[in-house]
């Protein structure tokens, strides 16, 4: 049986490879300078903040409004409040965090508005409190090996964040997850994930607990992780089938 | 002081830590379960793939193109801004 030694700073080589994300939050002095950029009324400043959260806002605002028409108006309104307001914006926050918690607040209020409105919910999120990240059937049920992978993640893990997102299918599949995901799963995974916002701002934006936000995190990040995969298992199906084909074409014709 | 793993590991079950492995990954369990997560990681392949899969798509969902405005939005939007500053 392999050992391994407790050292004062834990075990040694087991630590999962390549587990840090990269830092993405800005420096203190990268916000500042851009602030500053911006006050001084720098046009190429302006296009650059637009640039770099206008995506990210529109897939926020769609977790709380019911299309994508209504999710731009409420961006716009964002935009427009950051021009409006951004000579008092104090430093409290992040830059980005105070963008993005202007347009929580607004998409919140249009969501709300909306809502008295419409007398369906196609756009009500409900999110069970109670449900497992991973499908409880791929683990064993009972047994000696209960609660251990009965039907393990299937083998794509050879692939990389590039040569994954190479792939139009893919990609396809991973937004079309992000979207069909509920509003409290949506929020989390594109603060954290796809604008790298740091978990206490994160918190803090969403009022959540850590706790909480890792919970939704986790499902979120596992619901893309399973779209993934069942586009990788069909593909593999696929390329199966086709070598199948090839093979009894070969010997048909032999 | 030598331990095997899965004595560390004990009583851990891939179900039980599949939803923590996120808040493991930004380092942010109580040090004892983090302990016995990182055990369990090291006699467990299918979790060893499942957390490579886990932090594949954490990386690539960064990478994902984003959506920019209209030509007419930024234009719009510059215009408001410009306009705002020349007060």
């Amino acid at each position: 049986m392999s050992t391994v030694a407790i050292t004062t700073t834990g075990f040694r080589g087991l630590t999962p490879p390549s587990v840090d994300a990269p830092r993405r939050t800005p420096t203190p002095q990268a916000d500042q300078a851009l602030l500053s950029r911006l006050c001084a009324g720098e046009e190429g400043a302006f296009d650059e903040l637009v640039n770099k959260h206008h995506g990210a806002l529109i897939r926020l605002a769609m977790g709380y409004v019911a299309d994508r028409e209504v999710a731009e108006e409420v961006v716009q309104d964002t935009w427009m409040a950051v021009i409006e307001s951004l000579s008092r914006f104090e430093g409290r926050s992040s830059l980005r965090t105070w963008i993005f918690g202007i347009l929580i607040h607004k998409a919140k209020d249009r969501g709300i508005r909306e809502k008295r409105h419409t007398t369906f919910s196609s756009f009500e999120s409900c999110e069970d409190d109670n449900e497992e990240a991973v499908d409880p059937s791929r683990f064993h049920q009972s047994g000696e090996s209960a609660g251990h992978w009965a039907i393990p993640p299937q083998p794509w893990d050879d692939q990389t964040p590039e040569k994954l997102l190479a792939s139009r299918q893919t990609i396809n599949a991973m937004n079309g997850a992000i979207e069909s995901l509920p509003r409290t799963l949506k929020e989390v995974l594109i603060l954290r994930d796809v604008e790298g916002v740091d978990i206490k701002e994160a918190c803090a934006l969403l009022n959540i607990t850590e706790t909480n936000l890792y919970v939704r995190l986790h499902r979120a990040r596992e619901r893309v992780r399973a779209a993934v995969e069942a586009l990788m298992g069909k593909d593999q199906i696929l390329t199966a089938s086709s070598r199948c084909k090839k093979s009894c074409l070969r010997q048909t014709q032999g | 002081m030598n331990l095997s793993p899965d004595s560390v590991s004990n009583g851990l079950t891939c179900r039980a830590i599949a939803p923590q492995w996120s808040a493991y990954l930004d380092d942010a369990l109580p040090a004892l379960m983090k302990l016995r997560m990182a055990c369990h990681f090291s006699t467990c392949p299918d979790c060893r793939r499942y957390v490579r899969q886990i932090t594949m798509v954490r990386d690539a969902l960064h990478m994902l193109t984003k959506c920019e405005p209209s030509p007419v939005q930024r234009r719009f939007l510059r215009e408001r801004f410009a306009a705002r500053h020349a007060r």
